[in-house]
């Protein structure tokens, strides 16, 4: 199968296509909600607790390492996607629903549960399964939300203080606001300036 | 003299007419407009991105990348095996790159003349142009006592081994070697498009318009007419219902790979299946380890330090060359695939952490073709990048080459960006080459998008529309193959050597 955003909607479509066929019930089963703490702009409140629930397996607290709920990285991800192109949003949706999903859940990690009410250990057993799936389009999509998740978690001062990285120097405001033209030449010599 | 015009500043529909119409401001588009300006002719930039000085480059990760990059740094091929770095801005990528320049390769230039019918690119013809753009973006080498802990594992490592390896040459003056080039300068050392060639461009009397996306060039019979295009609102990206009209004698799609072809396609302008095809990536893997003293892997000049010692590996291989990334925690982040401890414990690694990138040298091989940019149903592109077997050899060759190199440098863990979790002690690096390797195997990415208006097919060796009298396309989307080495000195030399071939297109 090629991998590519269509076979991603395709698998969606399959998903769909189940629901139809009886599965309405299982696959509509116990979202776990979480109250955003911003208004959503592109996910709606069940793609928004799933995208939680993942962000926090991604990024669980550990020792002086904060939740990635404790940073925003749900409330983070939906304003980038406000952002981006429409479809984008789209697909970022579909995937959620599709993980969330207890039918898609059945049929390719054996459980009868939706993702947010799984256990963590078995959230992780999930994640983990589609990271080395035999099916690309569910290592897509892990690659995907990994990428998402882990890029909001470690840009936020809290989580990369447990790196070393003290966050970027501070070169005081050596511009203009006018765009190009106006901007001084660069200092001549700064402490460590060089060549 | 005038400045850019930003998108907010319009209220109502725009009508301009010029000259040369520049779609996009990156390496091509900037050099070009200068070049044009000198001439006297009148000019038109039309950069989708946003108008961004020393001010705006706070450094913040969590900004930066989504307003600097296209698809706010979520770029990816279609089926997200390859991040696909790519600036939007005034200054294009030239405002995010980590600055190291070098001349092509005469084998290179060889390559396309013989292999792809491009004329007049040879190393002679080219001297010029480059002396040129080394002089005005102040090219020259980097001190080796400037070279940072990161970068000084490849020298150290290769030195070791006895590969070759080299210090950079970088574009730079004042540079506070402070590490954040692909956030955006905050000291205007980094000698980009937004500090030099555009405001000649500017001086010189050019109209640039941020925020302004085209989104199809107009043409009737063989002769480009004009741009049309829409004002973009900055935060949201998208058009805020202003339209802006150009009419012009010569019109250039300087909007990079990728983008540029997929202005072209939208346009209905394929030159007979061709725009798009031969995309070319220098297809990247990497290897991190960890060392006992901390590197700082964020701190310092990005790329100071290379090894072409791979980079020619004879009939048959593609060759790859090692080269270093900056590493601030967002982009580390992204690079490994663990979650959950396994990332925390990989993390608080990072201060003793470096990097090595293998840039792999695509297109050379007569059956590799690289990539297909097509559109999507939204008009942007889509990037089709098969990883062919020649690939994966030369991938899984350059995991095992930088394991080596890190062994002799003196690391004590080497890990792999596989989907599995790999950390290895030393001595079983040699369990590298029983891992896979290729899409979605392990973590790839680019930077360096060429290709897919290739010289000697889409466009003739003066960058000249196969069917079309005065539209030209000036960018890094010209290269029949990539290079081996970093592009943008070439998109520099060869949209100043395509300066006068499209100022004849205005008479
Ligand atoms: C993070 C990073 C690091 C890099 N480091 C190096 C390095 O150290 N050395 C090196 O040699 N190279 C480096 N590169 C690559 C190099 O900068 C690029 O190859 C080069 O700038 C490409 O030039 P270009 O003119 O083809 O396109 P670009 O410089 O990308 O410019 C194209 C411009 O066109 C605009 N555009 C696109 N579509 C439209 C449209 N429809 N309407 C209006 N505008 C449009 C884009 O917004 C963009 O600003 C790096 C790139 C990145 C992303």
């Amino acid at each position: 199968m090629p991998l590519t955003r269509r076979t991603i909607l395709k698998y969606g479509l399959a998903g769909a296509g189940l629901l139809a066929v009886g599965g309405v019930g299982l696959s509509l089963r116990g979202t776990i909600y979480r109250d955003p703490r911003r208004p959503l702009q592109t996910l709606s409140p069940r793609q928004f607790s799933t995208l939680a629930a993942i962000a926090d397996r991604i990024s669980p607290a550990s020792g002086d390492a904060p939740s990635a709920w404790e940073v925003e990285v749900p409330e983070g991800i939906d304003e980038l996607m406000s952002t981006k192109a429409p479809a984008d949003a789209e697909e970022l949706g579909m995937v959620l629903d599709l993980v969330e999903n207890a039918l898609v859940g059945l049929m390719f990690d054996l459980r009868a549960t939706t993702f947010t009410g799984s256990s963590p250990a078995t959230q992780d057993a999930v994640l983990a399964g589609m990271r080395t799936s035999s099916i690309a389009a569910r290592r897509t999509m892990f690659h995907a939300l990994r990428g998402l998740c882990c890029a909001t978690y470690w840009s936020h001062p809290r989580a990369y203080a447990i790196t070393g990285y003290r966050g970027p120097p501070d070169f005081g405001n050596v511009g203009v606001p006018a765009p190009i033209v106006a901007t001084p030449p660069a200092p001549e010599s700064t402490p460590e300036a060089t060549p | 003299m005038s400045q850019v015009i930003e998108g907010h500043s319009h209220t109502r529909d725009l009508v301009e007419s010029c000259d040369v119409c520049i779609v996009g401001s990156g390496a091509g588009g900037a050099v070009l407009a200068a070049g044009l300006t000198e001439r006297g002719l009148d000019v038109v930039v039309l950069e989708a991105g946003g108008a961004f000085t020393s001010a705006d480059f706070d450094l913040d990760e969590s900004k930066a990348y989504s307003r600097f990059y296209q698809g706010r740094g979520t770029q990816a091929t279609d089926d997200l095996a390859f991040s696909l770095l790519q600036g939007r801005s005034v200054g294009g990528s030239t405002t995010i790159n980590w600055t190291t320049c070098y001349r092509t390769p005469d084998r290179i230039l060889a390559h396309w003349a013989e292999h792809h019918g491009v004329e007049g690119v040879d190393s002679a013809s080219m001297r010029p142009h480059f002396e040129a753009v080394e002089e005005r973006l102040n090219i020259h080498d980097w001190p080796e006592e400037l070279v940072n802990a990161n970068n000084r594992v490849v020298l150290r490592g290769c030195r070791e081994l006895g590969w070759e390896a080299h210090t950079l040459r970088r574009n730079v003056k004042g540079c506070a070697n402070s590490g954040y080039c692909g956030v955006g300068c905050p000291v205007n050392g980094k000698q980009a498009m937004h500090r030099t060639y555009l405001p000649d461009a500017l001086a010189g009397g050019a109209r640039i318009y941020a925020d302004v996306s085209a989104k199809a060039i107009t043409w009737s019979g063989r002769r480009a007419t004009g741009v049309d295009a829409e004002v973009l609102d900055r935060r949201s990206g998208r058009p805020n219902g202003i339209r802006v009209r150009v009419d012009a004698k010569v019109v250039v799609s300087s909007a990079g790979a990728l983008h540029g072809p997929a202005l072209l396609l939208r346009s209905g302008l394929d030159a007979g299946g061709k725009v798009g095809k031969r995309t070319m990536i220098h297809p990247v893997c990497a290897v991190t380890a960890v060392y006992p003293d901390p590197i700082r892997p964020w701190a310092g000049a990005p790329q100071s330090a290379a090894s072409h010692q791979f980079v020619d590996r004879g009939e048959g291989k593609v060759g790859f060359f090692i080269e270093t990334p900056p590493i601030q925690p967002m982009l580390g982040a992204t690079g490994p695939k663990a979650f959950g401890e396994d990332m925390v414990a990989f993390m608080r690694h990072l201060e003793n952490a470096s990097t090595t990138l293998a840039l792999c040298v695509d297109g050379l091989l007569p059956e590799d073709d690289g990539g297909v940019v097509t559109l999507r149903a939204d008009g942007r592109p889509s990037l089709n990048y098969p990883t062919r077997p020649f690939l994966i050899e030369a991938i899984r060759e350059a995991h095992m080459r930088m394991a080596e190199l890190h062994v002799a440098a003196g690391a004590t863990m080497i890990s792999t960006l596989h989907a599995t979790p790999t950390a290895l002690a030393p001595d079983a690096i040699g369990t590298l080459a029983d891992l896979p390797y290729g899409a979605l195997e392990h973590t790839m990415f680019s930077a360096h998008l060429m290709g897919g208006c290739t010289m000697g097919t889409v466009v003739d060796s003066t960058h000249r529309f196969a069917e079309m009298d005065n539209l030209f396309v000036v960018d890094g989307s010209v290269f029949p193959s990539s290079l081996g080495v970093n592009p943008s000195e070439t998109i520099y030399a060869l949209a100043r050597r395509a300066t006068s071939f499209v100022a004849d297109g205005v008479s």
